[in-house]
């Protein structure tokens, strides 16, 4: 995949671009010579271009506009020190723009948006034998609060079929009462959802007052053994042992693993 | 608010009914009176020029509807079709015969006065009122679609027995029922705008023109009934029509007039509420205290120094959308900046602010950085750290009329009556700017010893 990028203080994302391995990635820069970045994209294929929005010589916009001239399927990306929103940007560029980024950015925006570039899919890729763990792009998830996490794992266990709110409290807060179970409920489902939000894998439905989870591009050493692609090394009791509930399922798998290895 | 409305309303159902009072005994009035009084040559004469101001009159009108559709200010063109055929209806009065007897020494032969004058006056009639009422259509969301086709095929079907009775010098009969059928029609079209609560003057207004078109219409047809025919009073009431027009047209400025006063006073008052965050928000000791605080986590930790560069990029961006002018925003991206405050906030204290997310409903917006500074006075003022389950809950929900947010803590709370925490301009200016930009009504409860909740009901009309 070949990328251009046009901006006046290269160096930043130069480093950044260097630390990201694991995309095929063929990049070239350019400072402001309008004419010899337009000579490459029409020499070239190049799938996306990263811009600032205000550059000393160049006005990031037209320069936007002749790009998709040239190139109609070129993704954009704005790389901004200003305040430009989408809703800011012409229409003749909005459905080539992926995403306007904001100084101060990471690694993981950029990498996040090289990978919608290349169209490539992110895999969400969970241990729930042994430690519950769950690691997007190869970078751990960090949920913001451990029930927001456990929540999630309860999502997971139960492989798509619907949770009910009536239920997860059943699960994860037995002990409290109602009204405060439904607090605690509430807000492990918006973090969740903030969760997911910033890793951008929209895997989970939030309906009213039910959740379903969405199996496609999980992978899942749990559904592995539930497919019978793996046997689990580990013991069966490590299944999501920090929480209590895994004893409802772990006598399943028992039988399962029981009856695979015969 | 509610009685003002109910006045209000009250008040333009009393002047349209004693309109028609007024119309009906002006009718009874010209009919007996009139009929049997033999009218002085002086009289007439002056009819004369009456009529031939008001032709000049309604093509004024007509003049000023066709140049308010040329240039499009708020304007249809029902009333300018309703305007030509007024103008029609009064060039084709018996006035306008009195007036061209008199200029031209024309002898009409009675056929060719109704086939010249009688039938396009009633023609006009029914056409005018039909444009009023497709006025009242479009205007007021009088929105049963078959209203106009019904009023179209009722007015058309009226206007043809009319004809018919012209054409054996009947009209009178049409004045006795044909007429009040019309008025029927009409006083179903305000009733129906009623329920809506959408009459305004200008309902009001066009409707006066619809009666006093309808009354100048019963009272020729009338007329014709008896030996001496009721000259000049079409020409009047033609003239009281101009001036109802005028009296629409200077609402209209009027309402254009204040509606720029009041855009301009509102934002006036936004701009004031909108500095005032700016200085209340942009806090650099709390900004350097974090770059120093990062500094540190770099030493140990480079993903958690990264995110914490993260967090205090989003919350310097939020404070700069403010500065670009922006009022309201989605309530998820407010909680996103309240998350990544407590995440800062977080990183500077040993114990971590134990906030829950109580959300329930999030599909509205509100005043940028509204929220933030309850939960940020909520932090510094309230003690929760160092209570053992002390929380701060921040909870939306939504019932039929509103959306509530209510932000609760279990800290020290303070006597909401002497108090005036020294931190307290965010917080008022929050407040305000949910009163002020979204019409919200606030409530903020405290008890010493107990803690502080703030209740925000939005209404969702105005959302």
């Amino acid at each position: 995949m070949r990328v251009i990028i046009v901006d006046d203080e290269i160096k930043a994302l130069q480093l950044f671009l260097s630390q990201i391995v694991d995309i095929e990635l063929e990049y070239r820069f350019f400072k402001d010579d309008e004419k010899a970045i337009l000579d490459f994209v029409s020499n070239n294929e190049v799938s996306g271009a990263f811009l600032d929005v205000n550059m000393p010589n160049i006005d990031g916009i037209s320069l936007a506009k002749k790009l998709i001239a040239k190139d109609p399927h070129i993704k954009i990306v704005y790389v901004t020190g200003t305040n430009t929103k989408m809703e800011d940007l012409p229409k003749e560029i909005v459905d080539n723009v992926i995403d306007i980024i904001y100084k101060p950015f990471t690694t993981d925006i950029i990498e996040k948006d090289l990978r919608m570039i290349s169209k490539k899919i992110p895999k969400l890729e969970v241990t729930m034998f042994g430690s519950f763990d769950c690691f997007i792009n190869n970078h751990i998830v960090t949920f913001s609060s451990s029930k927001s996490k456990e929540l999630f794992a309860l999502l997971l266990t139960l492989n798509g079929k619907s949770l009910t709110m009536d239920q997860a409290i059943s699960y994860l807060w037995p002990d409290k009462d109602l009204d405060k179970a439904k607090i605690l409920y509430r807000d492990a489902v918006w973090r969740l959802r903030s969760t997911l939000e910033e890793i951008q894998f929209p895997c989970v439905d939030f309906k009213r007052a039910m959740l379903v989870l969405n199996k496609t591009n999980i992978k899942c050493d749990y559904y592995d053994f539930l497919d019978g692609k793996k046997k689990i090394k580990e013991d069966v009791a490590t299944f999501l042992s920090s929480y209590d509930w895994s004893l409802d399922f772990e006598n399943e798998i028992y039988l399962m693993s029981q009856k695979s290895n015969k | 608010m509610v009685r003002k409305n109910m006045y209000s309303t009250a008040r333009r159902i009393i002047s349209n009914i004693a309109c028609l009072v007024m119309l009906s005994a002006g009718s009874l009035f010209t009919i007996f009176f009139f009929g049997n009084v033999k009218l002085s040559d002086d009289f007439m004469v002056g009819t004369r020029y009456v009529t031939m101001f008001a032709v000049i009159l309604m093509s004024l009108i007509v003049c000023v509807e066709a140049a308010s559709l040329a240039t499009n200010i708020n304007a249809t063109r029902n009333t300018l079709n309703a305007a030509i055929f007024i103008l029609g209806f009064i060039t084709s009065s018996r006035d306008m015969i009195n007036l061209l007897d008199w200029a031209f020494h024309i002898e009409w032969d009675s056929w060719i006065a109704i086939v010249f004058f009688d039938i396009p006056h009633s023609i006009t009639f029914f056409a005018a009122s039909y444009w009023i009422l497709k006025f009242y259509c479009n205007n007021y969301q009088i929105d049963i679609s078959n209203v106009k086709k019904i009023g179209a095929i009722l007015l058309i079907s009226l206007a043809t027995i009319d004809l018919i009775l012209i054409g054996f010098k009947l009209q009178f009969i049409s004045s006795l029922i044909i007429v009040h059928i019309a008025l029927f029609i009409y006083f179903v079209f305000f009733f129906m705008a009623h329920r809506k609560r959408r009459v305004n003057n200008v309902f009001v207004l066009s409707g006066l023109i619809f009666l006093g078109l309808a009354g100048s219409y019963v009272a020729s047809s009338s007329g014709t009934m008896f030996s001496n025919y009721p000259y000049g009073l079409e020409s009047w009431a033609m003239i009281v029509v101009f001036a109802l027009f005028l009296m629409i047209y200077s609402d209209y400025l009027i309402r254009l007039f204040r509606k720029s006063y009041a855009e301009k006073e509102y934002q006036e008052k936004v701009q004031q509420l909108q500095t005032i965050i700016l200085k209340e928000q942009i806090n650099p000791h709390f900004i350097f205290n974090t770059l120093n605080l990062i500094k540190g986590i770099y030493q140990k930790d480079r993903a958690r120094g990264d995110r914490a560069i993260d967090m205090l990029g989003r919350h310097i961006r939020a404070n700069v959308d403010v500065k670009g002018g922006k009022l309201l925003i989605p309530l998820t991206e407010e909680i996103k900046n309240i998350e990544c405050f407590v995440e800062l906030a977080n990183m500077q204290n040993d114990e971590p602010i134990n906030i829950l997310y109580n959300i329930d409903s999030f599909d509205f917006d509100v005043p940028i950085l509204s929220i933030e500074p309850f939960i940020e006075n909520a932090i510094k003022y309230s003690c929760i750290q160092s209570k053992e389950d002390g929380y701060i809950e921040l909870s939306t929900e939504e019932d039929d009329d509103y959306y509530i947010i209510m932000i609760k803590d279990n800290g020290k709370g303070f006597d909401t009556k002497e108090h005036v925490q020294h931190d307290s301009h965010g917080i008022r200016n929050a407040l305000q700017r949910f009163e002020f930009l979204q019409k919200a009504k606030t409530r903020v409860k405290s008890k010493v010893g107990k803690g502080t909740s703030i209740e925000i009901y939005i209404p969702k009309a105005g959302n």
